[in-house]
């Protein structure tokens, strides 16, 4: 264990982690207080897609599929930008909802990405570089690179830098869009800043978390932080610590046992997180609610005996 | 020249959701400094022409003038106080934080508000007899102190005309009568205010002027002269029963009650 701390690979898995968990939990209270969550969830299926077709183009150019996230991330990108703008399309066209258009999408971005990933691990002869590819699914913190903590860095550093910015058009649009419109602040602007982010806060975990659990690291750390303040930013670096906690579980898990899946662990303590939050927050919690219930009915029995006594 | 003393004027207006027209070809002047009340059925498109006005909704075919001047140049003489129940107040945010987005449109990309628009936002507060509940969290607010917060972040934005949608649901009698006060003291001001309203007994009281909508403007001037039974039966189809109010025969419809309409109005 003691030997982890210094090693210069676990260095690199645990910043990178700590970084993806920081990122999507402080852009994860956008996306929960907009609700949604589906949203993000059909970007993180969708992009492994991209993940599969940048990776296959790589090999198409250089002859090796490469698995550096500099290559597979614009490809994520894309291909969960694509999903949702097909969405959009859809919905606007036909009388689908919103959400049932999310799902296809999903189904088929998702759907397509296992095919073409299935495809590449069947091929006679291999395609070199494949291995590991599955663990796109699942997480493999692991499998981090200087490279790759670079690209999490820029585009986290980028993502939470537009945030901090925009704050003030950000907090107004997600509070009240109309509002907001009506002040001369362009909602389609916004909406797809706000969307933009968000999808950087995804892509970026797909490697150590996994395209099927990333959703949990940008909801759960929110909904989590919710439950202590009652201001935005706070909220906002609440959830950005308790993200970056999980990712620093995940990236010990990850180091000391080498067939753990990292996205489960990390999804398991953000869990954990929410359920104590959940339980044991001031005047939110369930514990602080029965309380105060308690507490009501026992001084109201002492009213009403007060008044029945002689 | 016409639309030059009216704060705002709108003409041929026609807005259609997908290919439902819910106004259509409306003509409507509003004189500078008068508390013009909007009254109509259900799907009437009440919200709508506020929200039209606003450049939420974009027109299919007409104009919309402010001060003599198209809405789009002057999104900084509209103040609008949206349906209480168009946000989510559970949202993390406290009261003076709410109303201090009120200066937002004056501050413009990028500048974050500072001393000078929390003083503003208090003195808002103030005014609305909140003072004491600046730091509370919004969540916390009853229905009529969500109203009067509302009501505060447009006194923030300090707009010369001021769109209303029915601030007056879902308050206790006492707010309405706060809210009322200050609409009138705004009023004296030389403020001119548009508001979406839904009981009709309080309109002679409430009102200078009204406009009597459903899809087009059915009448529209001095409630003395324009809130006629006549005209209201136009607007509402004819299913109004007679009542007295203040002494005057007036009527009101009585196919539903006022609270069953809001409820369904309020994503018209």
């Amino acid at each position: 264990m003691f030997d982890l701390l210094t090693d210069y690979t676990f260095q690199t898995v645990l910043l990178g982690t700590m970084m993806i968990g920081a990122v999507s939990g402080a852009l994860g209270c956008f996306a929960y207080l907009r609700r949604q969550s589906l949203i993000g969830d059909v970007v993180s299926h969708s992009s492994l897609f991209g993940v599969m077709l940048f990776f296959l183009a790589s090999y198409a150019l250089t002859g090796e599929g490469s698995k550096s996230l500099v290559v597979l991330i614009p490809g994520a990108i894309a291909a969960g930008t694509a999903a949702l703008l097909l969405t959009r399309t859809l919905v606007r066209r036909t009388r689908l909802k919103e959400d049932s258009g999310l799902g296809v999408m999903l189904a088929l971005f998702f759907g397509a990405g296992i095919v073409l990933l299935r495809w590449v691990q069947r091929t006679d002869p291999a395609i070199p570089g494949r291995r590991g590819l599955q663990d796109y699914l699942f997480g493999m913190a692991a499998a981090m690179t200087q490279d790759d903590l670079w690209m999490i860095a820029t585009l986290g550093g980028l993502a939470v830098l537009v945030m901090l910015l925009l704050w003030k058009e950000l907090k107004l649009f997600t509070f009240d869009p109309v509002f907001s419109h009506s002040l001369g602040y362009r909602s389609t602007l916004l909406d797809t800043l706000l969307i933009m982010i968000l999808v950087v806060g995804i892509v970026i975990g797909i490697q150590s978390v996994g395209v099927v659990l990333m959703i949990a690291l940008l909801v759960t750390p929110a909904s989590a932080a919710r439950q202590w303040t009652r201001q935005l930013g706070t909220m906002v670096m609440l959830a950005a610590l308790m993200g970056a906690v999980c990712g620093l579980i995940g990236s010990v898990a990850s180091a000391l046992y080498a067939n753990v899946p990292t996205g489960p662990v990390i999804v398991l303590s953000a869990t954990l997180i929410f359920v104590v939050s959940l339980l044991f927050a001031p005047r939110r919690g369930v514990v602080s609610r029965i309380g105060r219930r308690r507490k009501l009915i026992a001084s109201q029995a002492v009213a009403s005996s007060g008044r029945s006594a002689p | 020249m016409l639309g030059n003393d009216s704060a705002l004027s709108l003409q041929g207006l026609t807005v259609a959701y997908d290919h439902k027209p819910v106004l259509w070809d409306v003509d409507l002047q509003v004189p500078v400094g008068v508390l013009m009340g909007v009254v109509g059925p259900n799907g009437a498109g009440k919200s709508t022409l506020l929200k039209a006005v606003l450049g939420i909704l974009s027109p299919l075919a007409g104009s919309i003038q402010v001060f003599g001047q198209p809405h789009s140049m002057q999104r900084k003489q509209i103040g609008y106080v949206p349906q209480r129940s168009s946000v989510d107040w559970d949202f993390p945010t406290t009261v003076l934080d709410l109303v201090m987005m009120g200066t937002y449109g004056r501050l413009g990309w990028l500048r974050r508000p500072g001393a000078a628009e929390r003083e503003a936002a208090r003195h808002a507060l103030d005014r609305v007899q909140m003072a004491d509940l600046a730091d509370r969290q919004i969540g916390e607010l009853s229905g009529g102190q969500q109203q009067r917060a509302f009501l505060a972040r447009a006194f923030v934005q300090d707009a010369p005309l001021l769109l209303m949608d029915e601030p007056f649901a879902g308050v206790d009698a006492t707010t309405e009568q706060t809210l009322i006060d200050l609409m009138h003291e705004l009023r004296q001001q030389g403020k001119t205010l548009v508001v979406v309203h839904h009981d009709l007994t309080t309109v002679t009281e409430y009102f200078d002027q009204v406009a009597l909508l459903n899809r087009k403007v059915i009448g529209a001037g001095r409630v003395s002269t324009t809130f006629k039974t006549e005209l209201l039966e136009k607007t509402y189809g004819g299913s109004l029963s007679q009542c007295r109010v203040a002494g005057q025969p007036m009527s009101m419809p009585d196919a539903e009650s006022a609270e069953g309409r809001r409820d369904r109005d309020n994503d018209v």
